[in-house]
């Protein structure tokens, strides 16, 4: 089973050379510095864990297996399962919530945060589709 | 100023909340005042495609920013992402996260209003709960002229005593011309003032479905209760 994080940090670093990250989340934070984390934990076993961030103080989105380097002002959790539904776009991060899906949101619960972090997700998934990688296949379960 | 909370309640679903709810505040923003409308119904949120407002306009900074439209500010969760106006897109989230997403579409939105009126959901779950630590300026309570609809709003009016919200009025809405008057009945019964009669409308109807603003003489009569603070003296009765 590939890791998820063999997929997602090289797409991270596409957002990146394509996008104007520091324009982008300017516009949402308005200079407001925070960290959010979105951290994915493995439901078969796997162990692996990590997580995105988005840190509007320095403008930089990227994966981390640290937290005590950023301390997130938010953390959200999310079980693989659920990672899969994201990543096919058939969730966002928003409606999972109120969905009931497996989702931790630690820290405070920020509606705003939520859906910075689903605009990254949203981000990550054009990204690969546009290099033609079909994440919804490669998390498919089996 | 501080702005002004007003629920607008019901036990009965599909009596016309939301027209009443939109309607008052077009009728508020025609008179002047900044006016805001915040969808409270988590599971079945209408209000965007009441309005035809698209999620794709979010503006994302600080806060939340409401959105714009025929000069009243709107919010709720079908405004914040497409997916809640779904119909394979049923809401299941637990009764304590109701509370905590009223209290940030509350305080994360932006709203710059004098009056906030809240589209409630029918009954008397977790989202008037959320409400009871804010400071309510009062509730408008509505019934269709159908005694189905009054059993049910009685229930609503002994919810609002018991837990001391004040009631500004009752509000009839004539969903069809098949008779009734649950709303005369329940004013008699309770003694609170019965402060519209909302007439079946064709005009109310279609503004609905083709998401552009309800003429505002119907609820103009709901503005001059609120305008002359009749709500300071339309106090909840208790009933035993």
């Amino acid at each position: 089973m590939p890791k998820l994080r063999d997929f997602l940090e090289p797409a991270l670093e596409g957002i990146s050379r394509k996008l104007d990250l520091g324009k982008l989340f300017q516009e949402y934070s308005q200079g407001e510095e925070r960290t959010l984390v979105l951290r994915t934990r493995s439901t078969r076993g796997i162990g692996e864990e990590f997580g995105f961030y988005v840190d509007t103080k320095n403008w930089q989105v990227g994966i981390t297996e640290s937290y005590g380097i950023l301390e997130p002002t938010v953390r959200i959790t999310v079980e693989e399962n659920l990672m899969w539904l994201l990543a096919a776009r058939q969730q966002n991060l928003f409606s999972a919530y109120f969905q009931n899906l497996p989702i931790d949101v630690e820290g405070a619960f920020v509606l705003r945060d939520i859906l910075i972090l689903d605009k990254l997700l949203e981000l990550i998934h054009d990204c690969l589709l546009a290099e033609g990688i079909d994440l919804k296949a490669i998390l498919a379960p089996g | 100023m501080e702005k002004e909370l007003i629920l607008v309640l019901s036990g009965k679903g599909g009596v016309g909340k939301s027209t009443l709810a939109l309607g008052t505040a077009l009728a508020l923003a025609k008179n002047g005042a900044k006016v805001g409308v915040l969808d409270a119904d988590l599971e079945n949120p209408c209000l965007a495609q009441m309005t035809g407002v698209s999620p794709n306009d979010l503006k994302l900074g600080r806060m939340i920013s409401p959105f714009s439209w025929n000069n009243i500010q709107l919010m709720g969760l079908s405004f914040l992402s497409e997916k809640f106006q779904r119909e394979d897109m049923p809401v299941l989230i637990a009764e304590d996260k109701k509370h905590l997403t009223i209290d940030q579409l509350l305080d994360t939105v932006s709203w710059d209003v004098d009056y906030l009126i809240v589209d409630m959901p029918p009954g008397s779950g977790e989202e008037v709960r959320a409400f009871l630590p804010k400071r309510v300026t009062g509730c408008i309570i509505i019934t269709s002229p159908q005694q189905v609809s009054e059993k049910a709003v009685a229930r609503t009016i002994k919810m609002c005593n018991h837990y001391k919200l004040p009631i500004i009025g009752l509000v009839q809405n004539n969903l069809n011309n098949i008779g009734g008057n649950a709303g005369k009945a329940l004013s008699e019964k309770y003694h609170i003032p019965l402060i519209a009669r909302i007439p079946w409308d064709k005009e109310i109807a279609q503004a609905a479905e083709q998401q552009k603003p309800a003429d505002t003489k119907h609820f103009q009569r709901i503005t001059e209760v609120m305008a002359k603070r009749e709500l300071q003296s339309c106090q909840s009765l208790e009933i035993s």
